[in-house]
């Protein structure tokens, strides 16, 4: 739970990697796209968006909590002016050649959406300090993104690497083009989404969203049955097995059995169980397949469910009463989105019967 | 259960439908074979393999299932590898299948779940990578001494508006591939032949084709790219590039093309219509793979417009009753 804390506050980790500009917000995505064909490029464009959005967000905590939204965004993009032209003029003075691309694109960062969207619903609202650190996180994810572009498309795309030829003979031409870079993002979001799934439940937003709504099934053993605890070993039947169902897909639906006795079940304690079996099964990924396996071929059959809204931390949910747990009619699982179609087609079906 | 059962009901349909278009992508491989020789062979092997291998791999890596029961990583090869020329180096086709599967069959859950049709994406990456490579074609039937001679396709002297006459290239050497292009599209005889077979096995699917020759022959007559007359520009553009073999192979894509028989005449039409638009607008000379990306694309949308159409017009005739 430490950890956990630790996690949800380290802002470094939430604003680069977890919330992430291009793959989670879709800020930015155009240059990332348009202008990360070579690694100095991308170099260059990172510490210019650094150097933006940290001043930006610093005099947006600072200064202009108290003026009004329409002027405050007009002033990012002022501000964001201030910070890109005095790098263009250096560069032209000092001799730094920039390229068409960093010529065309540089320019647009004045006004991109990553700087202004994060000072208005982070660094308006939050000290200093936290702020500056929001926004050398976004930065940070954001030139992340931009590198590991550039690296890949230099090299494949263009057979060097920070201009130095590597002597490759196939030369990927169509990765140096927008469409490429979006093939590339496609799998970048893809090891994001792996990663989030994988070691951040918590989150992910479907999962988030599921657990709050997610049904949690108990089913208590009838006489002379013999309950599942009593093939692990325990062989109690006043424990009852329970089984958590998360994700919006059927494909996507995890499944954490565990033997509870009953009582008040929170998310929390749902997430934290799901970690903890994680971290003890070693082959817990190939077993919850099994059972994911052998919950959707026998639904029909033999899962009983009794349908019950877990308990999430949020004060305004109410728990329901323990003897609720053990009604006496077991429901079958059913996805809150099938009953909500069984509901309006019914609607509809009346509706028509009506029309007609 | 019902899961298993549906489960197996998708790979037996895919295996189904795969195992058909093998079948006709076989006897297209036969005029590849006669008139480029076993440099045809060479590619048609690399390319598959390179498919299947990655098919394997990738369904290893990522759902640790081997996934080739679809017999979709066959006939992505096998497609590619027909429509390169013969002088093609061999990572062309080995890299546009590796794309096929890797960035668009496994990502997106296999062959029945795909947004795009594999070898054409696969096609399309390769033509934006390598135009060079792809483009090509030698002069048919020099390949028996082994020493090809750089000839300018079909579709390459639509491409310029050359004013082409039918007698110096004659209709038959058009119609069974002996003219300069792709290995396995350029025989229309043998595409008309699966065509035909396409018919009489899948006559619903072969709706899609029928409506995407239709639009570009149509579209070919109203817009001549050639000077010498309305009917010298319709076999022209019908026979050339790869307009035929998409019509057989990719607008019937299980995956990808509606269902609904009136929905699979008009996203034909719809395929059709922009892959003339690409010739003529396009700066590669065979664009119909873009053309057939476009379509996969936004024919989701399109269906949901001519559906909220109907649904309108269902309203008003209620109305008026």
């Amino acid at each position: 739970m430490a950890q956990q804390t630790n996690v949800k506050d380290n802002i470094l980790l939430r604003g680069a990697v977890i919330f992430n500009p291009v793959f989670i917000q879709l800020a930015g995505i155009c240059i990332a796209a348009a202008a990360s064909t070579d690694v100095i490029t991308a170099l260059i464009f990172f510490i210019v968006f650094t150097v933006d959005t940290v001043v930006c967000c610093f005099l947006a905590s600072l200064l202009f909590k108290r003026l009004p939204r329409w002027l405050r965004v007009a002033l990012y993009l002022i501000i964001g002016a201030g910070c890109i032209f005095p790098f263009a003029y250096f560069a032209e003075k000092t001799g730094i050649s920039l390229n068409a691309r960093m010529q065309l694109y540089l320019p647009l960062l004045a006004v991109n959406s990553v700087t202004s969207v994060h000072c208005e619903q982070f660094a308006v609202k939050n000290p200093v300090g936290k702020s500056v650190e929001d926004a050398f996180a976004v930065s940070v994810g954001f030139g992340a993104v931009m590198l590991i572009l550039g690296i890949i498309r230099e090299i494949f795309g263009n057979g060097t690497f920070a201009g130095l030829d590597l002597g490759l003979d196939i030369r990927l031409s169509g990765l140096l083009m927008p469409f490429g870079a979006f093939v590339i993002l496609g799998y970048l979001a893809m090891v994001l989404k792996w990663y989030i799934n994988k070691y951040r439940p918590e989150f992910n937003e479907k999962t988030a969203v599921k657990i709050k709504n997610t049904k949690v099934g108990l089913r208590r053993y009838e006489d002379g049955e013999q309950a599942p605890a009593a093939q692990h070993g325990g062989g109690d039947e006043s424990i009852t097995e329970m089984e958590f169902l998360f994700g919006n897909e059927p494909e996507e639906f995890e499944i954490f059995t565990e033997f509870w006795s009953p009582g008040v079940i929170t998310a929390r304690d749902i997430v934290t169980d799901m970690e903890n079996l994680s971290k003890e099964h070693e082959q817990f990924s190939s077993e919850t397949d099994r059972r994911v396996e052998e919950l959707f071929t026998n639904m029909d059959s033999t899962i009983d469910f009794e349908a019950f809204e877990a308990v999430a931390p949020e004060p305004e949910t109410q728990t329901p009463p323990q003897e609720d747990f053990f009604a006496a009619g077991f429901e079958e699982y059913e996805d809150d989105e099938s009953e909500e179609d069984e509901s309006s087609s019914v609607e509809n079906e009346s509706e028509e019967e009506g029309d007609d | 259960m019902a899961e298993q059962k549906k489960k197996k009901s998708l790979i037996t349909k895919s295996q189904s439908y795969f195992g058909d278009y093998l079948l006709m992508l076989l006897a297209l491989c036969v005029p590849a074979v006669y008139y480029c020789g076993r440099r045809a062979v060479f590619v048609l092997l690399v390319s598959v393999g390179t498919s299947v291998f990655c098919d394997l791999t990738g369904g290893l890596l990522f759902y640790n299932k081997i996934l080739l029961r679809d017999l979709c990583a066959v006939f992505t090869g096998t497609a590619i590898a027909l429509m390169m020329p013969p002088t093609v180096p061999y990572y062309v086709p080995a890299l546009a299948s590796a794309f096929a599967i890797f960035a668009v069959k496994i990502p997106f859950g296999g062959s029945m779940k795909v947004p795009v049709v594999p070898a054409a994406a696969g096609f399309a990456f390769v033509t934006v990578c390598f135009p060079g490579e792809v483009f090509s074609f030698p002069v048919s039937g020099t390949s028996a001494t082994g020493q090809f001679v750089s000839g300018t396709s079909l579709a390459g002297m639509l491409q310029k508006s050359s004013s082409m006459h039918l007698d110096p290239i004659s209709v038959s050497d058009i119609l069974t591939g002996s003219v300069s292009g792709p290995m396995g599209t350029a025989c229309a005889v043998v595409l008309l032949g699966c065509a035909v077979f396409l018919l009489i096995r899948r006559p619903k699917a072969f709706i899609g084709t029928f409506g995407f020759v239709l639009a570009c022959a149509v579209l070919a007559l109203l817009f001549p790219r050639v000077n010498t007359g309305a009917l010298a520009s319709l076999i022209l553009e019908v026979c050339s590039g790869s307009l035929l073999f998409a019509a057989v192979f990719f607008i019937t894509d299980p995956a990808t093309s509606p269902r609904n028989p009136v929905y699979a005449l008009l996203y034909g039409v719809y395929s059709g219509a922009l892959c003339m638009i690409t010739r003529y607008f396009g700066i590669y000379e065979e664009s119909v793979c873009f053309a057939v990306i476009i379509a996969n694309c936004s024919w989701p949308a399109v269906q949901n417009l001519l559906d909220k159409i109907s649904e309108n017009g269902k309203g008003r005739q209620k109305e008026v009753q």
